[in-house]
């Protein structure tokens, strides 16, 4: 009965962990995705970064085609002196990042994309070829070439401080997923 | 996340023969698939959204759309031919710390070839 869109999140070291249908996104300073960030070793000090969140999206269930998939930063302002950087769109297979270990280094070496509200990445859909789906090949579907559950390319993010940032608990902020579906 | 669909489809081909969605949209041929994949795509005559009270009906031989039966109104403003159908779900998905949401536009329109040959496609959203 139509499809099932799930987020999932990898963390650690290849294979790594990777949880199914996580409900929200946590930027913070721990590599997994239980700790809540209002836990003290998850809080981001001045000048850091947080851990990169490597998350795909799962179709399954009954469809045809899903195509034209975007993650938009839809609304929740985030204070001066934070940002929230992401992997830039993906519009051919060549372009999607494969699963590295998460680090707190900053996103600049995968020409990240500055995040705000209006802004939407595209994504690409693919099958797993492998044990990690995010990293399998990608392309938009457009046609009824493939069978089976659909993955998309990583959607890689992390929140970075700057040193005048101000102190305190950012978001939430609502992010949007969107895609054509038949 | 999963979505229930509130139009429904049915197809009326050139023939006079009809195929109709199911609401659960799952395919006749592949139970793996949705209804789409069973529609015989360039043989389609009337292509109709209904949620059981407004009906949405494209007419594929001219591209005339209409409402609830009403007359007929048109997107494009001159000579188009070879119509195909042009139909899916937009669908959207809210994520917040504490809640999720979804919604759904249905997507009803066509691509045809005007007299330069060139591809011009036209759709309506019904929310």
């Amino acid at each position: 009965m139509s499809a099932t869109v799930s987020i999932n999140q990898r963390n650690g070291s290849f294979p790594g962990i990777v949880t199914q249908n996580v409900s929200t996104i946590s930027w913070k300073a721990v590599d997994d995705s239980t700790t809540p960030y209002t836990a003290y070793n998850a809080s981001l000090g001045l000048g850091t970064n947080s851990y990169a969140v490597y998350a795909y999206l799962s179709f399954n269930g009954q469809f045809t085609t899903i195509s034209n998939v975007q993650i938009s930063y839809l609304s929740g302002s985030l204070p001066t002196g934070i940002k929230l950087m992401t992997s830039p769109s993906i519009t051919k297979d060549s372009q999607k990042l494969y699963y590295n270990l998460p680090s707190r280094l900053s996103l600049s070496s995968l020409t990240p994309n500055n995040f705000f509200i209006g802004q939407s990445v595209n994504l690409l859909l693919g099958q797993a070829t492998t044990s990690d789906p995010g990293s399998s090949p990608h392309k938009q579907v457009t046609a009824n070439n493939y069978s089976g559950s659909l993955y998309s390319n990583y959607f890689v993010s992390q929140l970075q401080v700057a040193n005048n940032a101000s102190p305190g608990i950012v978001g939430p902020i609502t992010l949007q997923i969107t895609y054509n579906e038949v | 996340m999963k979505s229930n669909l509130t139009y429904l489809y049915q197809a009326i081909y050139n023939d006079g023969t009809e195929y109709n969605q199911n609401s659960e949209d799952v395919s006749i041929n592949d139970q793996n698939k949705s209804c789409f994949n069973d529609l015989k795509i360039d043989e389609i005559k009337y292509f109709i959204l209904s949620n059981g009270y407004q009906r949405f009906i494209l007419d594929l031989s001219d591209g005339g759309f209409s409402i609830n039966n009403s007359g007929k109104f048109y997107l494009n403003n001159e000579p188009l031919s070879h119509f195909r159908l042009v139909h899916y779900r937009r669908v959207t998905l809210n994520l917040s710390e504490t809640s999720r949401s979804m919604t759904i536009n249905y997507i009803l329109g066509y691509e045809a070839v005007n007299s330069l040959n060139e591809v011009v496609s036209n759709q309506i959203i019904i929310k």
